[in-house]
């Protein structure tokens, strides 16, 4: 009975290894599967002819959402939940110098000269960005994320990892 | 008491000798089943499978404690100091952008941060005058990384972000 139990032990330490690489591994997937059901349902709305869902706090879906978010996955999972948010970003077009980039001058201040008598330098867009915040106190998992997605999409700052998906 | 002593047995009942003979047997076939069941005591099985038992015990520690390479979970992802040095700065460029949008819309700087649409949390504002501000956040290491709309400096200009780009990519 003892070398029995010996031996369950040492099974034991021998797959727990494995066994929490494959935890890792399916708690980084259902995360991954979650974001981009999330970034799927958020786009086919945009896609409608709509704008961009509008933000929502973490773990809840916007009801806009409901009928395109699959039923399966859930924004509040034990480890983790998702928020969606909107925001403006702005194209500057005509940087001056690099190193230097001019801020947005194409609305003069009412201290500035009256207008007409400063051409606009810079021609405005503006454009509406999407982005899906995970929180989480797991730093693993933020790191898991950035690793799948990558730093051009994505940022970590703090117990946050954001994917910023552009229209 | 002695055998002799006994009543002299009613007719029926089993002589002295009979009751002996039966005794007899009764005891031999006690000792003939005590020694079928009986293990065989060997003295070298108890020797061996306590010192085995360690030694996987032993072994078993010395796996969880300090795994050999082959065995070892491969290290879980971790965030670099300069990725989260990054995050700040993206964070900062972000608020930034959306306080252009206010700008640009509204032609003045908001007074507060509360009324811009998109508001990224833990960024101080800090108004210089009508045209310049300044954005202010903390770096992982508990320093300040300020975002000066006049001049952004380097660390911001060095981001590589995806949606920079033109409308669509």
């Amino acid at each position: 009975m003892l070398v029995f139990l010996s031996l369950l032990t040492l099974a034991f330490a021998i797959a727990f290894p494995r066994l929490q690489e494959r935890a890792f591994a399916q708690q980084l997937d259902g995360a991954v599967s979650a974001i981009e059901a999330l970034r799927v349902a958020a786009s086919n709305f945009e896609e409608q002819g709509l704008d961009w869902p509008a933000p929502s706090p973490p773990g809840v879906t916007r009801p806009e959402l409901v009928s395109t978010f699959p039923a399966q996955y859930d924004l509040a999972a034990d480890d983790y939940s998702l928020e969606w948010n909107r925001s403006e970003t702005v194209d500057r077009q005509g940087r001056s110098e690099p190193g230097f980039p001019a801020p947005a001058r194409s609305v003069p201040a009412p201290q500035d000269s009256p207008p007409g008598s400063v051409p606009s330098l810079l021609k405005t867009r503006f454009r509406k960005i999407g982005s899906v915040t995970v929180y989480s106190g797991d730093p693993a998992l933020l790191a898991g994320l950035l690793r799948h997605y990558g730093t051009s999409r994505s940022f970590v700052r703090d117990t946050t990892w954001t994917l910023v998906i552009p229209r | 008491m002695k055998i002799e002593d006994l009543d002299e047995p009613t007719q029926g009942i089993s002589s002295p000798e009979d009751r002996g003979r039966l005794l007899a047997e009764a005891i031999a076939e006690a000792e003939t089943r005590e020694a079928y069941y009986r293990q065989p005591e060997n003295p070298r099985t108890c020797h061996w499978k306590g010192p085995l038992a360690l030694s996987l015990l032993v072994i078993a520690g010395y796996i969880v404690l300090a795994p050999p390479p082959w065995l070892a979970r491969s290290p879980l992802p971790a965030v670099s100091i300069e990725e989260r040095r990054r995050g700040v700065a993206v964070a900062i460029q972000l608020q930034a952008r959306q306080t252009e949008v206010f700008q640009a819309r509204h032609g003045r700087l908001p007074a507060t941060l509360d009324e811009v649409p998109g508001r990224v949390p833990d960024i101080r504002f800090v108004r210089s005058n009508g045209r310049v501000y300044q954005l202010v956040a903390a770096r992982p290491n508990g320093r300040a990384l300020v975002y000066d709309s006049a001049n952004p400096g380097p660390e911001f200009e060095r981001i590589d972000n995806a949606w920079d780009g033109e409308p669509g990519s």
